[in-house]
């Protein structure tokens, strides 16, 4: 946590996701507002996982989205989005 | 349910309308098989007719289950192209159980064109066929909960009274069309005497997956999914109030010879036809926008938080003051 919508005060290291159920994250991206992508650096070689990190590269003020798609372990296709800010 | 529709994209309407058609054709392959050896009032002609229809049926659902792969690819790598022949992305979706299910669906698809072959064994291979197919709709989705063995052979059930009635549209409209009243009458009158049986079954089977899905409630109609049945539900007492005509009024007619009886009963199946494609419509929308109050109990009730709200943004953070 900060839930979506937090506004943060310096970049955060790590983003991390957690599901109830074993997800395998097919792609997650970090994009500006105005649309431009943040390289992620994933290990998890897209293993079905219940815990998910991603370092991000570095990051300045300003609004981020986490856009992300996968494939649940009972076959249910899912997405999810998340927003947050960071602030001088 | 219409909020989620609303606000669905170009590549989630095409996934329900290939979904949609996926269902038609499938069952259109399987139910006229059914029809073909159920229905002992066919003629001759109108047996060469299903043995056609089941043959391109087949074919084209076989087409359709395979496209919903490289669609599911494309989806889970953001809605590109790229996607939907990446390699490795289609790997993943056909170890799925979407994949599991397109091939057992072939596999059923394929021996359903056994109604080609001469003998009574192929027709039997074909019947297998038919029922293969039917199965494979239990392979995925809501129906992987649990009981499993259970909500499977519900679901099998109901495909099987489905592709009955959805087989037997183009037969009966042939006809009524081209055979002589008495001939069509009797084909009609003996469809609608075994649909009894079968209606009858597959709203059983259909409600009692409603209820192991945790749907038949007053607190879950009021969901997305619960709205979604509910529509389903009125398309289905249309048909059935359209069967009732059939039976009642329009097949006696048509037994009689009474004037334009034919083209009142061919229209009415037309109507009715309408109706069940609606509510494939309606059920691939359903399976592709929502999911039963028991899945979402079974996600509320762990103490592990959902994808929803877990959302983790960690290192040095601090809150601004």
């Amino acid at each position: 946590m900060p839930a979506d919508g937090a506004v943060l005060d310096a970049a955060p290291s790590v983003i991390a996701m957690t599901f109830d159920q074993p997800m395998r994250l097919t792609l997650i991206r970090l994009v500006t507002s105005d649309g431009a992508e943040v390289e992620l650096t994933r290990t998890d070689g897209m293993a079905p996982l219940t815990e998910f990190e991603a370092a991000p590269a570095e990051m300045g003020p300003g609004a981020y989205t986490i856009e992300w798609r996968g494939l649940a372990s009972d076959g249910h296709p899912m997405d999810g989005s998340f927003s947050f800010r960071i602030v001088e | 349910m219409i909020s989620a529709l609303a606000s669905a994209d170009a590549q989630i309407w095409l996934a329900i309308l290939v979904k949609t058609v996926a269902y038609l054709a499938t069952l259109v392959a399987a139910g006229s098989v059914v029809i073909y050896l159920t229905l002992g009032a066919l003629t001759e002609q109108g047996r060469s007719s299903l043995r056609r229809i089941a043959a391109v049926a087949a074919l084209a659902a076989a087409g359709l289950s395979l496209l919903r792969i490289p669609l599911r690819a494309s989806f889970l790598m953001g809605g590109t192209v790229e996607g939907a022949v990446d390699p490795m992305m289609l790997r993943i979706v056909a170890e799925s159980p979407l994949g599991a299910s397109v091939i057992v669906r072939l596999g059923g698809l394929a021996l359903i064109l056994a109604v080609f072959l001469p003998g009574r064994g192929a027709r039997w291979v074909a019947l297998a066929g038919a029922l293969v197919t039917c199965a494979s709709f239990a392979l995925r989705g809501h129906t992987l909960g649990e009981p499993r063995l259970l909500l499977g052979a519900l679901v099998t059930v109901h495909a099987i009274g489905l592709a009955f009635w959805i087989g037997a549209f183009a037969p009966l409209t042939r006809a009524v069309r081209c055979d002589p009243p008495a001939v069509a009458g009797a084909l009609v009158h003996e469809f609608g005497a075994k649909a009894l049986w079968v209606v009858a079954t597959l709203v059983a089977a259909g409600a009692l997956t409603l209820v192991l899905l945790g749907a038949a409630t007053p607190a879950a109609l009021a969901t997305p999914y619960g709205q979604a049945f509910l529509i389903k539900l009125g398309l289905f007492a249309g048909v059935l109030a359209l069967a009732g005509l059939n039976k009642t009024r329009l097949t006696p007619a048509l037994q009689a010879a009474a004037p334009d009886a034919a083209r009142r009963l061919r229209r009415s199946i037309g109507m009715e036809s309408v109706l069940v494609l609606a509510v494939l419509a309606t059920t691939a929308a359903l399976t592709t926008l929502t999911s039963p109050p028991s899945e979402q109990a079974r996600s509320a009730s762990q103490t592990t938080p959902t994808h929803d709200s877990a959302i983790h943004v960690s290192g040095d953070l601090s809150w601004p003051s």
